[in-house]
């Protein structure tokens, strides 16, 4: 069986996350979610990262997280020895060019703008198998 | 023929014999009877024997007499232009040849003069200034008086006295242009006329000449010290004497013109200064002295001295950039304009202050005074600030509409998205097994969630055209504007088989993606409200409406009642609400695009069923 692939999930919404699992099935990927719901949470499963927590495959990050800074987060996750290659998908609702334009400065690989439409929510999970290695 | 004439009186001294033919010369030192003579004689003299191709000469002996010889050649052969007279008027200018015949004609008496001048110094007189100037004129020699007073009577009015108190009472009966006074006078000599003249205010910047027949360097500068404009010295000629006049006639004429024009501006910036309430000081930085000041006091409390009790007034956040603005017109000169706030050294209020400065430079280029105007500003920096404040409030307001817009249609996005995804999968999940109920009820849902999008979708457009951060205003070119907009619709426009009719389009100020909202708006409004039994038709043209272009875009469509003209216009405005999709934001959105950029929007109908017309204006490019 092949090693399972790690996605951290940063993400507040439980029915957003259900349909990211949906995806990553449909996508039929052995994978493991690494889940934090707020921007505590988030900084804290980044510094377990190397210190029991192995290095994620890919990042999934929302912008508007309770608790942190959007950019703030992004830093930080870049600042990471394990994490500054890391490919990461922004996943938000937000399509203001005010959003996309910062997020821009942090290399990375897909802006996905959650749709309201089921079927084009599930393309995530095509996504994130092109960025894994 | 020699012509000899001999006497036994006082004799001249020997160096005096070469200037005895010269004009108005009188030999120093004479001890003759009296003192009357003009030391025209001989000069007269010599002149007619020149004329007549012959020589004069003198010698003399101090104390046992002189003797004066004329010779004359004989006939008229060395006399080459008798009878025509040519001679003479190759001599000179009109006024050199005036000062001598009246040279001349000083020999005859006063009443048989009437005929000497009239010709050319007359006219000459009356061309250059309307009125004549009037000359005071005082000499105790009745020759000379007489002489003088015909060579300026030409030009000028003259009053002629014989002593300096008939003159002095002269001169204040009735002020003349100039005085012109010999210096050895009986009763008041030309010094003390000249003292009293310049103690009198009426008469103290008259012209005054000295006359003297006396040569001597000492007597030139006791006559100038004493306050004298000129001196002089006899012997002088006519012509020198006239233009002496002439020169210090003009020059008390300019003066007088000078003082009149600097009167004026002053009286002009004192009613400038009062009506806007301000008030002029000068500074000398030289001595850190105010030289003058309007009434200081009144804005700073107390009167101002240096430019230090300036200083001690201002604030001291104000201070280092107004003192240096200060030094620096103090270097270099130029002018500067500050403001600064001061506190009141009598009440300790604070007020504004606006000073406006300018370096006035000596000959050397230095500058040697600073001038400037002080007005209190305070009620107009209050109001400033009130508007700045305001205005920053108001920038503050609008951010905050803006950021509420968007986190507002952001976060109600959110729910809708969640309500949309999850019926999609409700309906998966029960499948085939679904009521047709249940089936047309999700859709119902689904319609609402599609509907909601929409307006959210477009008050966030809405909100967003506040802000004209994304892109500075520039030219654009409506054509291109419409190409944009008319991409966006191909589908709809190929469904309805409409008939689309484009004239040519100008450039306009705006933004051209925007415009092409605008454009998409009123298109996709004149599609939509289009007749059931005929194809749409729609015309876009533009005219030319002065200071601003003018697009029409005509339909054929179901048209409205003209009271709706303005009313359509408004947020979520629908007429149609049952019959026709949509969001009512179409047109205010263009509204408020147009107005962006300075122009207006409106709508013509001619009634229900008659087609409208749409309309905008915009500035052109060029502007």
């Amino acid at each position: 069986m092949t090693e399972s692939v790690r996605i951290f999930v940063v993400e507040d919404n439980p029915a957003d996350v259900f349909l990211v699992r949906q995806a990553l099935q449909q996508e039929q990927l052995n994978f493991q979610l690494f889940l934090a719901e707020d921007g505590d949470a988030a900084l804290s499963l980044l510094e377990q990262v190397g210190k029991g927590v192995p290095a994620p495959d890919v990042l999934l990050l929302d912008l508007n997280l309770p608790g942190v800074d959007g950019p703030e987060l992004f830093q930080r996750v870049r600042q990471h020895p394990l994490c500054k290659d890391v490919p990461i998908v922004v996943f938000t609702s937000s399509d203001s060019p005010k959003d996309r334009a910062w997020t821009s400065d942090f290399q990375i690989s897909h802006y996905f703008r959650k749709p309201s439409d089921y079927d084009e929510f599930m393309k995530l999970g095509g996504i994130i198998r092109s960025l894994i290695r | 023929v020699e012509l000899s004439v001999e006497d036994t009186g006082v004799g001249i001294p020997e160096h005096e014999l070469p200037h005895l033919f010269e004009l108005f010369y009188l030999v120093e030192g004479t001890r003759g009877r009296t003192n009357e003579g003009t030391g025209i004689g001989l000069a007269l003299v010599q002149e007619l024997v020149k004329l007549h191709g012959g020589t004069v000469t003198a010698t003399s002996q101090l104390g046992a007499g002189s003797q004066f010889r004329v010779c004359l050649p004989f006939g008229t052969s060395h006399l080459p232009v008798l009878r025509s007279n040519q001679a003479r008027q190759l001599n000179s200018t009109a006024v050199h040849a005036d000062a001598y015949v009246q040279e001349a004609l000083r020999w005859l008496p006063d009443s048989e003069s009437a005929f000497s001048f009239t010709g050319t110094s007359d006219s000459l007189a009356a061309s250059q200034s309307g009125a004549r100037s009037h000359v005071l004129l005082a000499d105790d020699n009745a020759d000379m008086r007489d002489y003088i007073r015909r060579l300026l009577s030409a030009r000028y009015d003259v009053t002629a006295c014989s002593n300096g108190e008939e003159a002095l009472a002269a001169a204040f009966a009735n002020p003349p242009d100039l005085v012109l006074t010999d210096v050895m006078m009986p009763v008041l000599d030309g010094f003390g006329l000249l003292r009293e003249l310049r103690r009198s205010d009426r008469t103290k910047t008259l012209p005054i000449l000295l006359l003297s027949a006396r040569a001597g360097e000492e007597s030139r500068v006791e006559g100038l010290d004493a306050g004298a404009d000129d001196y002089l010295v006899k012997p002088f000629t006519a012509r020198e004497m006239l233009a002496r006049v002439e020169a210090h006639l003009s020059l008390a004429r300019m003066r007088r013109q000078a003082d009149q024009a600097r009167r004026l501006s002053e009286v002009r910036l004192g009613l400038a200064l009062e009506a806007t309430r301000m008030f002029a000081w000068e500074w000398d930085p030289d001595k850190d002295e105010v030289v003058s000041a309007g009434d200081m006091a009144t804005v700073f409390g107390s009167a101002l001295h240096s430019a230090g009790d300036g200083f001690r007034h201002i604030h001291p956040d104000d201070l280092p950039a107004h003192r240096s603005k200060l030094e620096r017109l103090k270097r270099e000169g130029g002018t500067y304009r500050s403001e600064f706030r001061i506190r009141r050294s009598d009440t300790g209020a604070t007020s504004w202050l606006e000073e406006h400065a300018a370096g006035i430079s000596d000959e050397s280029g230095r500058i040697s005074r600073i001038v400037g105007v002080i007005a209190d500003v305070t009620e107009r920096k209050i109001a400033e600030e009130e508007l700045h404040r305001k205005n920053e409030e108001l920038t503050k307001a609008n951010r905050e509409l803006e950021e509420f817009a968007y986190v507002a249609s952001h976060d109600l996005q959110e729910p809708l998205r969640m309500i949309g995804i999850y019926t999609q999968l409700l309906l998966r999940t029960i499948g085939s097994q679904a009521s047709p109920n249940v089936v047309e009820y999700a859709g119902f849902v689904r319609k609402g969630v599609q509907r909601m999008e929409e307006l959210i979708k477009d008050l966030l457009v809405y909100s967003r055209i506040v802000h004209p951060e994304q892109e500075a205003p520039c030219a654009a070119d409506l054509n291109q504007s419409l190409d944009e907009a008319l991409s966006v619709l191909r589908v709809r426009l190929e469904e309805t088989g409409a008939n689309l009719v484009r004239h040519p389009l100008p450039v306009v100020w705006g933004d051209q993606r925007q415009i092409a909202l605008v454009f998409q708006n009123l298109l996709s409004n004149a599609l939509k409200y289009g007749k059931t039994d005929v194809a749409p038709r729609i015309e876009i043209q533009a005219e030319n409406g002065g200071p601003e272009w003018v697009v029409k875009v005509k339909d054929n469509g179901i048209g409205f009642h003209p009271r709706h003209a303005q009313w359509i216009f408004g947020l979520f405005r629908r007429l149609h609400k049952d019959a026709y999709p949509g969001t009512g934001m179409g047109l205010a959105i263009s509204k408020r695009i147009v107005e962006r950029y300075g122009g207006r929007v409106w709508a013509e109908s001619e009634g229900e069923g008659k087609g409208a017309i749409f309309c905008f204006s915009l500035p052109p490019a060029n502007q």
